[in-house]
């Protein structure tokens, strides 16, 4: 039997009918059109999914929307303040750091977790942060150095 | 994938529900549960989730400078406890192994303890730091040696109205030396062979080992025959080779899309004797 929930997604309250099985990235994609989190191997291996919930990497396919009510979930879609993309997408942009793009939003919500963390990451650390998150294009050296591009802006923004 | 998800408030509820409907099944992180419901290995009609039920997921010190580790830890939880790395390294090193950071954030010690899937990195750390699992049930409150808690592929000994509530971990003796070392193809992926040694050394002489593996049998296990030969002995090569030999004779491992038995078996051997050889020089890495 469907029960309503209350989604607090992009720093935005919504209340939505949903079945108890109902995983988070159908809820995303679905009812709310949040197709930055990308379907994919849905068994929680490639990461293409990601969202951060409160902050830190959650791979949405294998969460129940019914037990993070409440909890603050972002997608890429709240990265963006207006017109201005997040120093970790300009990043991404300026350094050629994706080619189909599928895993992107992925890549760069595991990139936030760890940047709001330690926003002086080792590259070491970079490549350990991205464990849940599969690229199949570009062999994640211009993934790692669009992360340690953006880094640097969420080092003068933490000053 | 359908099914009712229940969300009671205490461990009494908990296990009342359990007792009531028979197709029901416990949910901590659903890091595996939820996989293999949609892969439609297991088809529970009901869920009952432990989320609201407060306090499983502390980590405490326990009496007498133990451990305990309520059973909704996460992964997560357990690497930034400062109380694990300073009283149960090993258990942090194993951890550590375990999957992706996503799964680490939302995965659950207890889960991965109940789920018991060949190859999973606490299992042996768990054994050879000698920790007990505390279950709850409609008859009341049991500890279970974890040596006897893992009985078959995918199965432990909690009766069907049971819940892992928490790990209790013994006080390590002083001076002991505590590695984990995994064998995968990815880093992420569950152990060809995973073994955690624990040595209690005097000089050169191990005075008391506990050596434990897993991935290489139906459930993971100590390696007695091997811990015996280890006892009172002066670690040097043949030491070293002898204890290898005695615990891939234990070994009862199967073929899989990861690796043959054959090859499961040979690791065994060589992983143990690199446990032991870096144990005892002192590298706990």
């Amino acid at each position: 039997m469907k029960r309503i929930v209350r989604l607090c997604v992009n720093e935005e309250e919504v209340e939505l009918a949903i079945e108890p099985s109902t995983l988070l990235l159908d809820v995303l994609r679905e009812q709310m059109g949040l197709t930055g989190a990308r379907r994919g191997c849905e068994s929680s291996y490639c990461g293409a999914c990601t969202v951060l919930l409160d902050e830190r990497t959650a791979h949405s396919c294998t969460l129940l929307a019914a037990l993070v009510a409440g909890r603050k979930i972002t997608t890429v879609e709240g990265l963006a303040r207006g017109a201005a993309l997040d120093p970790l997408q300009q990043a991404f942009i300026e350094r050629n750091g994706f080619q189909c793009g599928y895993c992107t939003p992925g890549m760069i919500l595991a990139a936030r977790a760890l940047l709001l963390q330690n926003p002086d990451p080792s590259e070491a650390e970079v490549r350990r942060a991205l464990d849940g998150n599969l690229c199949r294009c570009t062999g994640y050296q211009k993934i790692v150095e669009s992360i340690m591009e953006g880094a640097k802006h969420y080092r003068r923004e933490k000053k | 994938m359908k099914f009712d998800l229940l969300e009671p408030a205490t461990i009494g509820e908990a296990t009342a529900l359990l007792s009531a409907r028979a197709d029901a099944r416990i949910l901590a992180g659903g890091q595996s549960l939820l996989l293999m419901i949609r892969s439609g290995l297991v088809r529970p009609a009901t869920l009952v989730s432990l989320n609201a039920v407060g306090g499983l997921a502390e980590i405490t010190a326990g009496p007498t400078d133990g451990l305990s580790i309520g059973a909704l830890a996460t992964h997560a939880n357990i690497l930034a406890s400062p109380l694990v790395r300073e009283r149960a390294p090993l258990l942090a090193m194993a951890v550590e192994r375990i999957g992706s950071t996503p799964v680490r954030n939302f995965g659950t010690l207890g889960g991965n303890l109940c789920h018991n899937e060949m190859g999973g990195d606490p299992p042996p750390a768990l054994l050879a730091l000698g920790a007990e699992a505390e279950c709850a049930g409609p008859r009341g409150r049991r500890r279970i040696p974890l040596a006897d808690f893992f009985t078959d592929y995918f199965s432990t000994a909690l009766a069907a109205d049971e819940i892992l509530t928490g790990i209790a971990i013994p006080r390590q003796p002083a001076g002991s030396r505590a590695l984990y070392l995994k064998h995968a193809m990815r880093p992420g992926d569950l152990a060809i062979v995973g073994v955690a040694a624990l040595l209690e050394m005097d000089g050169g002489v191990c005075r008391r080992a506990r050596l434990a593996l897993g991935g290489v049998g139906p459930v993971a296990f100590r390696a007695y025959e091997a811990e015996k030969l280890l006892g009172g002995a002066r670690l040097d090569e043949g030491a070293i080779d002898a204890a290898a030999e005695a615990a891939a004779a234990m070994c009862d491992p199967i073929d899989d899309a990861h690796a043959p038995a054959e090859y499961r078996k040979k690791m065994a051997r060589v992983f143990v004797r690199r446990a032991l050889r870096r144990a005892a020089a002192g590298e706990e890495r």
